[in-house]
């Protein structure tokens, strides 16, 4: 259970408070309503581009990281297909720095020629190492314009291609700014050693005088239920063939979503799971399999990735994988199986609870999904999730039709 | 109006909260420390193994001893053991370094009872089941193979290999052929040998009462007394020089960049890390200025300063633009020759001390961090003091200091460069 209290300003900025004695440091975190969904489609790559175009100075403050760093604070910050997130740690009696330095660039950055040009450069060299100079390292890639075919989920957050990173003016930079940054498309959540009214005064002095911005209202093109199995073969300077399946899965506000991440964990979260005990380790077709959910805000995607081991085919391979999803879809997991993946699940709540930074990102995305108090609801709904309507979700999450595949051959 | 362009009032942090350790001797020699603290109702376990690489005689026998510890004992089957730890939302956490392995377990204490005696029995009783050990070692080895692939771990290993030399178990670099030659009972030996109480040192944090000390005590206090051995290693031989690793595919070169140095041991470490912080430790560090916020080359560029037993090490590591491997490599021997020969303003040294002190708060945030920062250090036998050394020596180094230390231990004629990628 994680207490906190809330308040409003009148320019729309979102204030959340949890108090935590124990610690030294307080946790800032501040989240806008903006990712790369919310991009045109032809420039991408450009929420993550301006998330790093925040850290090169605003109107008042030309130098971001000194003096915070001279407070004794750290920041970092992601950007995601849904959101961007920034986030300091700061020792409580530096507390005011922290407010100073996001509300300056809330209010307007320092835009400049010269400094986009240096963070199109590290953002492409970013692209590089993360996505080009790994084996596999694009998979992700190629499969969002399979699996997508109309919502702006189908370019990873990176963006599509370096090139809309290298054509990016500077007009474009501003127009995004003044679109997306806002106090009325933010929320601020805070924790550590602190009360409501001490945030209440800094947040008023800091954010108060920040106009209110005319945000676009959020229009996007849904994706239409898929009628047809896709599949894309790729081949690379890989030592070993590799298997994408994408499968599209409900919302994250969807009662569905918690079966839907339970699924998952059955599939292959810990060792005890079925895909790594049964083709890992039975079968040894894989020699690294997993499931997972994107957990998106919108209609997100279920992924089951695996490395075959070599010299098992593609056929074999997959077909073990389709029999696993057959299973569920035909079978009602068993209590003991059920128990055991809750368990997890509570577990993992308890323990991400322990970190103030955690609360804090936690408390301002639930905020932004509707209301920061469902983040105590989690382990209730995880808990009411019934046999039954895991199979009843599986049925419809692994129909065959609605599978975008990716084989990722070895050229070697 | 609000004055937007001041700083509002900043106050030096002066002083960390170290928390007291408690430290017991269990009946068997086992030390074990408790770091009590924190609200939730969560363990972590700590098993510190003197069964480092540096210890054994084939280069995969520590890290497969390790992920090889749950995959069986002489009353569980590996199943038994995953379907434990998972039914209770317990981690268990295997890992293997140069000079120790580690063995961790996080659990609700409301499980504690479930969950530890598997904990204890499978760094006490595995069995090394040969089935197991194939599916296990072929895994490993194609990860291995993906790795391979990978400029960064092609540059890593190329530069452990010339730094300490390819005898010694700290430059010995995996290959192929190793994941060939290793047997389940060169895994069991090494584990039989190895994993026992005369080697082990227990660590214990979070929100724990005696209830859970009296189980942890219980349970690991049984093991029948042993002794350290002693291990002896070759001498380590650097090759001084530049290796170049060519893929053509790459497109990007990984740098690796360094030289031994001291290790915790010496009194110049604490300044010596001041040092390198400031060099490439953090993001307003001089390489991260000038490499990636001024040049653009590369997304990071982060330098370090490690402690081993048998010596320590300075390494600058980055990932570039290729056609910048070389403007890269000067511009970091640059910033070192800097160091050398310019004093650093107060202005930075103060900026450094900031930052490393706020580290430090965060470092020793809570009972698990307090953990981690205490495992790092208990290696070299300093527990927490080290870490008292390090905050008197942040706030009184000055920017002499600095100089002499840069002009002492960076020494340009030991430096093994390496780059792999396709570059000119």
């Amino acid at each position: 259970m994680i207490i906190f209290e809330k308040f409003e300003l009148s320019n729309g900025l979102k204030v959340i408070v949890n108090t935590d004695k124990t610690t030294p440091l307080v946790a800032f975190n501040l989240l806008y309503n903006v990712g790369s969904r919310d991009e045109n489609h032809e420039k991408t790559g450009f929420a993550h581009l301006f998330e790093h175009l925040m850290f090169e100075g605003s109107t008042n403050i030309p130098d971001y990281d000194t003096p915070l760093q001279n407070a004794g604070g750290e920041n970092n910050a992601f950007t995601n297909t849904n959101i961007t997130n920034y986030y300091i740690t700061i020792p409580k009696e530096n507390l005011e720095t922290a407010f100073w330095l996001e509300s300056d660039r809330m209010n307007e950055l320092a835009f400049s020629q010269e400094k986009l040009d240096i963070q199109k450069n590290v953002v492409i060299e970013e692209f590089k190492q993360r996505y080009l100079n790994q084996p596999y390292g694009d998979w992700y890639l190629k499969i969002r314009p399979l699996a997508y075919k109309k919502h702006p989920y189908q370019w990873a957050t990176i963006g599509k291609d370096i090139s809309h990173i290298e054509n990016a003016t500077l007009q474009d930079v501003k127009d995004f700014f003044y679109a997306h940054y806002a106090p009325n498309n933010a929320v601020l959540s805070v924790s550590g050693n602190i009360t409501i009214e001490e945030i209440k005064t800094l947040a008023e002095k800091w954010f108060g005088d920040i106009p209110k911005r005319n945000v676009p209202v959020r229009n996007l093109e849904t994706e239409p239920r898929q009628e047809e199995e896709r599949t894309l073969t790729t081949e690379g300077n890989v030592p070993l063939n590799a298997i994408f399946k994408a499968y599209h899965m409900c919302n994250r506000l969807h009662p569905h979503y918690y079966a839907t991440d339970l699924i998952s964990d059955i599939l292959s979260n810990g060792k005890s799971s079925r895909l790594v005990q049964r083709l890992v380790k039975e079968k040894k077709l894989f020699s690294d399999i997993n499931a997972y959910i994107t957990g998106d805000t919108d209609e997100g995607l279920f992924i089951i990735s695996g490395n075959l081991i070599n010299g098992v085919s593609y056929t074999d391979a997959e077909q073990a994988i389709v029999e696993e999803l057959e299973e569920l879809m035909h079978n009602e997991v068993s209590t003991d199986e059920l128990d055991k993946v809750i368990n997890k699940v509570e577990a993992t709540l308890v323990y991400s609870e322990i970190n103030s930074l955690n609360r804090a990102m936690s408390l301002a995305f639930f905020e932004l999904l509707g209301n920061a108090s469902l983040i105590n609801e989690e382990a209730g709904k995880y808990r009411n999730v019934t046999a039954s309507e895991i199979k009843t979700v599986a049925q419809e999450l692994f129909r065959k039709t609605n599978c975008s595949t990716l084989y990722y051959k070895s050229k070697n | 109006m609000i004055n937007r362009t001041i700083q509002p009032e900043i106050r030096n942090i002066e002083s960390v909260n170290i928390p007291k350790t408690q430290n017991i001797n269990l009946p068997n020699g086992i030390p074990l420390h408790i770091i009590n603290g924190g609200i939730h109702n969560v363990a972590k376990i700590d098993l510190i193994i003197k069964a480092g690489s540096i210890h054994s005689s084939h280069k995969l026998e520590a890290p497969l001893t390790s992920l090889m510890l749950n995959e069986g004992t002489a009353k569980l089957t590996a199943k038994q053991i995953a379907e434990t730890f998972d039914f209770y939302g317990a981690h268990f956490t295997p890992k293997a370094e140069k000079d120790y392995s580690f063995a961790g377990m996080v659990s609700l204490n409301k499980h504690l009872e479930r969950t530890l005696p598997v904990f204890t029995e499978i760094i006490s009783e595995s069995t090394f089941p040969e089935k197991e050990f194939e599916t296990l070692k072929q895994r490993r080895k194609q990860n291995f193979l993906v790795d391979s692939k990978k400029t960064s771990f092609l540059a890593r290993q190329e530069f452990f290999k010339q730094l300490f030399g390819e005898k010694h178990p700290y430059g010995k670099a995996t290959t192929e052929e190793l994941y060939n030659t290793i047997t389940r009972d060169n895994v069991a030996a090494f584990f039989d040998r190895k994993y026992h109480s005369g080697n082990f040192e227990l660590v214990v944090s979070g929100n724990v009462s005696d209830k859970e000390i009296k189980l942890i005590s219980d349970s690991f206090g049984n093991l029948p007394i042993m002794l350290s051995g002693k291990t002896f290693t070759d001498n380590l031989e650097t090759n001084v020089g530049i290796f170049d690793i060519k893929k053509d595919d790459a497109v990007q070169t990984s740098i690796r960049l360094g030289f031994k140095t001291i290790n915790k041991y010496h009194y110049d470490y604490t300044g010596l890390k001041v040092l390198v912080t400031l060099l490439g430790g953090f993001f307003g560090s001089r390489l991260m200025k000038n490499i990636r916020e001024e040049k653009g080359y590369t997304y990071g560029v982060h330098s370090m300063l490690v402690s081993l037993q048998e010596t320590g090490y300075i390494a600058v590591a980055t990932d570039v633009k290729s056609e910048f491997t070389d403007e890269t490599v000067n511009e970091i021997l640059n910033e070192m020759y800097r160091l050398k020969t310019e004093p650093v303003s107060n202005k930075e040294l103060d900026l450094v001390k900031n930052y490393m002190m706020g580290e430090l708060l965060q470092m020793f945030d809570g009972p698990f961090a307090c953990s981690d920062s205490f495992i790092a250090s208990q290696h070299f036998g300093f527990g927490f003091s080290y870490y008292e050394r390090l905050i008197d020596e942040i706030l009184t180094i000055d920017t002499a200091k600095l100089q002499r230390l840069a002009n002492n231990y960076f020494e340009s004629d030991s430096l093994v460069i390496v780059k792999a990628g396709n570059f000119k």
